[in-house]
């Protein structure tokens, strides 16, 4: 591997000459990745927790039947609006129209029919396909039937009766789940933004030094030195690593410094992103960049020109999304064989670290040594390419 | 010494080296006469071990460029048809690049570097990135990088291209001085005066095949002609071979 440190150091040298690419890959997207999300993600618990509890006008037609649910509204903090709105079909139109997220109506016969002992009705009016309206509806439907109930009670009493005999079984909910694993639930798509941002680190540098070597022709020279393209691709590959190491790094640190200013208690949620853990993940995940590494310089040395590779590396992107996808939908334990892949494994120990669990130590021994063992093999085959003739031709 | 015989090399259905036998001496430059297309810099390819022949044998100093190429590669310098500097690199960083893969290392390598930028002139440009270069500073650095270890074959192709006369003559004086310390020197050009200038043998090639060789008195006679150039037009075929 004569040579291999020489190689190293020029590709990291003649790539951080390139001052856009580098700001680009090191700093603009794993600083804006994180930003992004963690805007996003401030938004929607904001959203959900003002909504929840904020005081709310709801238009009500017919209330004047029903006072004590009027008042009863009241007490639990949404203002009932009489006046917007004159008869059914108007505020039925607003709320198909969007203006109104949830309105009430008070059946006519409302009053008479609670007198006589038969079903009171009152209808909450809303559209299920508007996400606005999901939460002041259920708020009504909520007090609407804790009101009935304690009618209800009121009137078993009345009889003689113990209300609890017309509630049989009463189900209790028990959460056992922590502040720290309940962040997994926002968190989970954190390991998607670093693999990502891992791959974009670097892909710049992989393409250039493969195709683009080749489309400057400085790769023929390159080719007649005492050098085996074993070193020379492993040369390569390290200076793409490391740039893929850095991007992770600030990528890290940026979700770390975000998760201090996102309201993450209020949704009843803390995230283990303290300087120990954020280092923890980035060990964990710094294998899978030697892979991406190795599947992109791979990639590039089959491709014809420098844009062939872009939009190859750019499929490449993907693929190690997939896995992640797929637990989305049927989540998974971790386990000594889902260890073996690589991106599910990162994902995993991520995860663990991020709910404040312990790793177990094969896990991360299984982890790095197939990813490793993975990308040498790639790299291999990338090798096998520099051999005479088959990149120049 | 460089010895070739009987190059084959096909891409898909075109023939670039036909069978192709020639051999240059130490201490002579031997000029690779052809058109282009003829297959120059396919032998040098070869020579400079980057491609492989299909069929056939060359040798370096002795040495097979299949069997041991790395050796190969520590014996020659080659400078390929176009520059390929690295453009976000210096000149200097460019030769010292270069110096460092061939192994030389520390105050040594500094040593070489230092002398080949003076030799070939280069002092102007050794810290401006290549990016802006001229077409003569960029085949003077690329040069100063096949020449920075010292190596005692020397594959040029086309050396000359696009170089005005005095970049011209000033690389003629490096590529004799060479010549005189005992190397072998072989560079091809499609420019007939370009070769009976400067070397000692010719080998005439068209369509991948030797098809004279000798000094240049020995290619007149061959082909029975008083003038060079008619000698060269001869060689490859007459006049046909251009239409």
């Amino acid at each position: 591997m004569r040579g291999l440190g020489v190689v190293y150091l020029k590709e990291l040298r003649d790539a951080l000459r390139d001052r856009r690419s580098v700001l680009t890959a090191l700093l603009f997207a794993p600083l804006g990745m994180p930003l992004m999300s963690g805007g996003a993600i401030y938004l929607m618990v904001e959203e959900r927790w003002q909504e929840a509890t904020a005081p709310l006008s709801v238009p009500v037609v017919g209330g004047a039947e029903a006072p004590h649910l009027m008042a009863q509204l009241e007490a639990d903090g949404i203002e009932p609006d009489h006046d917007t709105y004159a008869d059914r079909a108007s505020l039925a139109a607003a709320v198909k129209a969007g203006q109104v997220d949830a309105g009430v109506v008070i059946a006519e016969d409302f009053g008479a029919a609670l007198q006589s002992g038969a079903p009171a009705r009152v209808w909450v009016l809303h559209d299920s396909s508007q996400a606005t309206a999901a939460v002041p509806s259920m708020r009504l439907k909520g007090i609407i039937n804790d009101y009935g109930r304690t009618l209800g009670g009121g009137r078993l009493l009345l009889r003689g009766v113990n209300p609890a005999l017309a509630r049989p079984i009463t189900t209790l909910e028990q959460d056992l789940s922590t502040p720290q694993g309940r962040s997994i639930l926002l968190f989970g798509v954190m390991t998607y933004f670093l693999l990502f941002v891992t791959f974009m680190g670097g892909s710049q540098v992989a393409v250039d030094t493969t195709v683009g070597e080749r489309e400057r022709g400085s790769l023929e020279p390159l080719l007649a030195m005492p050098v085996s393209g074993g070193a020379l691709v492993a040369g390569k590959l390290f200076a793409t690593t490391t740039f893929m190491v850095i991007a992770l790094a600030v990528c890290i640190a940026t979700f770390a410094v975000a998760t201090r200013w996102l309201p993450l208690a209020e949704a009843g949620m803390t995230a283990n992103m303290g300087l120990a853990n954020s280092v923890g993940i980035w060990l964990v995940v710094a294998p899978f960049a030697l892979l991406a590494a190795s599947v992109i310089k791979l990639v590039a040395s089959f491709a014809k020109t420098t844009k062939e590779a872009w939009t190859y590396s750019s499929l490449c992107v993907l693929v190690p999304t997939l896995p992640i996808i797929y637990l989305q939908i049927k989540p998974m334990q971790a386990s000594l064989p889902a260890m073996l892949v690589p991106s599910l494994s990162q994902h995993l120990l991520t995860t663990a670290l991020v709910k404040g669990e312990d790793l177990v130590p094969m896990h991360v021994l299984a982890s790095v040594v197939s990813t490793a063992a993975i990308a040498a093999l790639l790299g291999a085959v990338a090798a096998s390419r520099y051999r005479r003739g088959r990149l120049l031709s | 010494m460089i010895e070739v015989q009987g190059l084959v090399k096909r891409y898909g259905r075109v023939t670039a080296l036909d069978e192709m036998s020639f051999t240059a001496a130490d201490g002579e430059i031997t000029g690779l006469l052809g058109m282009n297309g003829a297959g120059k810099s396919t032998a040098l390819r070869i020579l400079s071990t980057v491609l492989k022949a299909d069929t056939g044998l060359a040798r370096v100093g002795g040495i097979d460029v299949v069997r041991k190429p790395l050796q190969v590669r520590g014996r020659i310098g080659a400078l390929p048809h176009n520059a390929g500097l690295y453009a976000n690199l210096s000149a200097r960083e460019n030769i010292a690049y270069h110096a460092a893969l061939q192994g030389l290392r520390g105050a040594q390598a500094k040593k070489r570097v230092d002398a080949i930028i003076e030799r070939l002139g280069l002092g102007e440009i050794e810290t401006r990135r290549a990016k802006g270069f001229s077409q003569g500073q960029r085949i003077r650095v690329a040069l100063a990088r096949a020449l920075v270890h010292d190596p005692p074959t020397l594959l040029l192709d086309e050396p000359t291209n696009g170089l005005d006369v005095l970049a011209t003559r000033a690389l003629r004086d490096v590529i004799r001085d060479r010549r005189n310390a005992g190397c072998c020197v072989l560079f091809s050009s499609h420019i007939m005066q370009e070769v009976a200038a400067l070397c000692d043998r010719i080998v005439i090639v068209a369509d991948g095949k030797v098809s004279v060789s000798g000094t240049a008195a020995e290619v007149r006679s061959a082909t029975g002609c008083e003038d060079l150039e008619d000698a060269f037009v001869a060689a490859v075929g007459g006049d046909g071979a251009l239409r």
